[in-house]
């Protein structure tokens, strides 16, 4: 196992927001090891959010250092860049190439995100036709594609009918379970207990816990 | 920043994008690609030719070709300064480097205006004016006016979102501008010391070097050229400076 990507001391504050403590993180050490599922929880506004746009490289921290020995980490974003105007496919092109892909990529992966997305001629209609479910499969089914070496994954992403919805679930575990290196925020208690190696507990800023997944679960519930 | 092939595919994906936004949003769809322009250039017309009674022989092709070239630099620039802004949602969820927001503006505002100019040129032609010799130079000022384009629209790109106020003066910067490059009178009949003055601005030199190419057929004043040029380089090396500098700050402020 090696390090991918390791935090030191990171610290991020706003300094337009002047309730309380300005630190949204503070003082925040941990890494991320090659082939392990890491889950996140924490309440709203815990910083969960912050810390994955400062792992993602997004923005850059105001204190301590982030060090990477991959560029390639990804917040896995459904219908990123999507335009009402364009067709199914340009904007399953677009949205490829904003997530890391290349043009050729996406083209070549063209048949197998239809069938996901279960669009098969509508593909070229404007997505300005299609219902919210269409347009949730096929942001999901162009994601799917991308192959980051550390995937970051906030909240459920759960789009489209049920069936859909177990179907995209079912992926998302395949993913979780395989060599994927992969960051998880998640409130969903039972996918961190069930899919993470290790746990990380964030509370007000800071960690408050990390380890194995039922440690850290059961003093969270405390 | 970093910088890589696949942001090259992103620029072609995003600025035919931003076209066939234009051409999806209205009825008359592309055709206002055209219709735009031209009653831009009619409503000067209106006022110069017909209502103010201006000008003399030759005036409309002055006023037209002045006009032509000023809106390519103006359209650009304006749009460019709400670049960030308007990628706000993309770059706050994968990083790109921010330099390529200004450049998908100005690449979807080229093709604009490749059109507009390819109908210039036909109106050049259909109205008596043959190629010259002179029209040789015209890559050369089309390179020249690109670079001070690019130039101006990093700069405003950059800044804009570091300091909101400055929109303000960019606006009246840019009013400011069109009155003084020269579209209405000639700047070389301006006496000393203003005439210096006016070329200060690197517009008024573009605009005189269209017009002696396209309709004196007459060489441009190479000198006029390099310093737009250089103009336009160092608009351009500030901006990307700054797009560098701030990269990871943008995400933050325009939230």
């Amino acid at each position: 196992m090696t390090t991918l990507l390791r935090f030191e001391g990171v610290g991020l504050r706003y300094t337009n927001d002047r309730r309380g403590s300005p630190w949204t993180l503070q003082d925040v050490s941990f890494d991320v090891q090659s082939g392990e599922t890491l889950g996140i929880i924490g309440r709203n506004g815990a910083g969960k959010s912050s810390l994955l746009r400062l792992m993602s490289g997004l923005i850059a921290p105001d204190a301590g250092r982030i060090v990477r020995h991959t560029e390639s980490i990804l917040l896995l974003s459904i219908q990123l860049g999507f335009q009402s105007h364009l067709t199914g496919r340009e904007n399953a092109m677009l949205s490829g190439i904003l997530l890391g892909m290349r043009a050729a990529e996406v083209r070549a992966a063209m048949n197998d995100i239809i069938d996901f997305a279960e669009l098969g001629d509508q593909i070229d209609d404007p997505v300005r036709t299609y219902s919210a479910g269409m347009r949730g499969r096929l942001g999901f089914a162009v994601a799917c594609q991308a192959r980051p070496e550390v995937l970051l994954i906030d909240e459920a992403l759960s789009v489209g009918d049920r069936v859909f919805r177990e179907k995209s679930r079912k992926y998302l575990l395949e993913r979780l379970q395989s060599e994927q290196t992969a960051v998880v925020v998640s409130h969903d208690e039972k996918l961190i207990a069930n899919e993470c190696n290790r746990v990380i507990w964030l509370a007000d800023g800071g960690i408050k816990a990390c380890g194995a997944p039922e440690d850290v679960l059961e003093q969270y519930r405390r | 920043m970093r910088f890589r092939k696949r942001h090259a595919e992103l620029l072609y994906h995003c600025a035919l994008s931003e076209l066939k936004r234009d051409s999806d949003r209205a009825y008359f769809g592309m055709l206002w690609w055209v219709l735009d322009p031209l009653i831009y250039l009619a409503t000067f017309y209106l006022i110069f030719e017909v209502i103010l009674q201006r000008g003399g022989p030759g005036f409309v092709h002055f006023l037209l070709t002045g006009l032509v070239f000023w809106r390519w630099f103006d359209s650009s620039v304006r749009l460019s300064a709400f670049s960030i802004r308007r990628y706000n949602g993309i770059i706050s969820q994968v990083y790109l480097p921010k330099m390529l927001l200004p450049l998908i503006i100005v690449t979807s505002n080229l093709m604009k205006f490749g059109l507009v100019l390819t109908l210039f040129t036909v109106f050049l032609l259909v109205s008596g004016y043959s190629p010259a010799e002179s029209w040789l130079a015209i890559p050369v000022l089309l390179l020249t006016q690109l670079v001070l384009v690019v130039g101006a629209s990093l700069l405003v790109a950059a800044v804009i979102p570091l300091v909101p106020d400055l929109m303000q003066l960019v606006n009246y910067g840019m009013t400011l501008m069109f009155f003084m490059s020269g579209i209405f009178f000639r700047v070389s009949s301006v006496d000393e010391p203003l005439r210096s003055v006016l070329y200060f601005n690197p517009m008024a030199g573009m605009l005189s070097a269209w017009r002696e190419v396209l309709l004196s057929q007459a060489y441009p004043a190479w000198s006029q050229l390099a310093y737009v040029l250089a103009c336009g380089l160092v608009l351009g090396a500030l901006g990307s400076w700054l797009l560098n500098r701030f990269d990871l700050r943008y995400p933050r402020l325009v939230n």
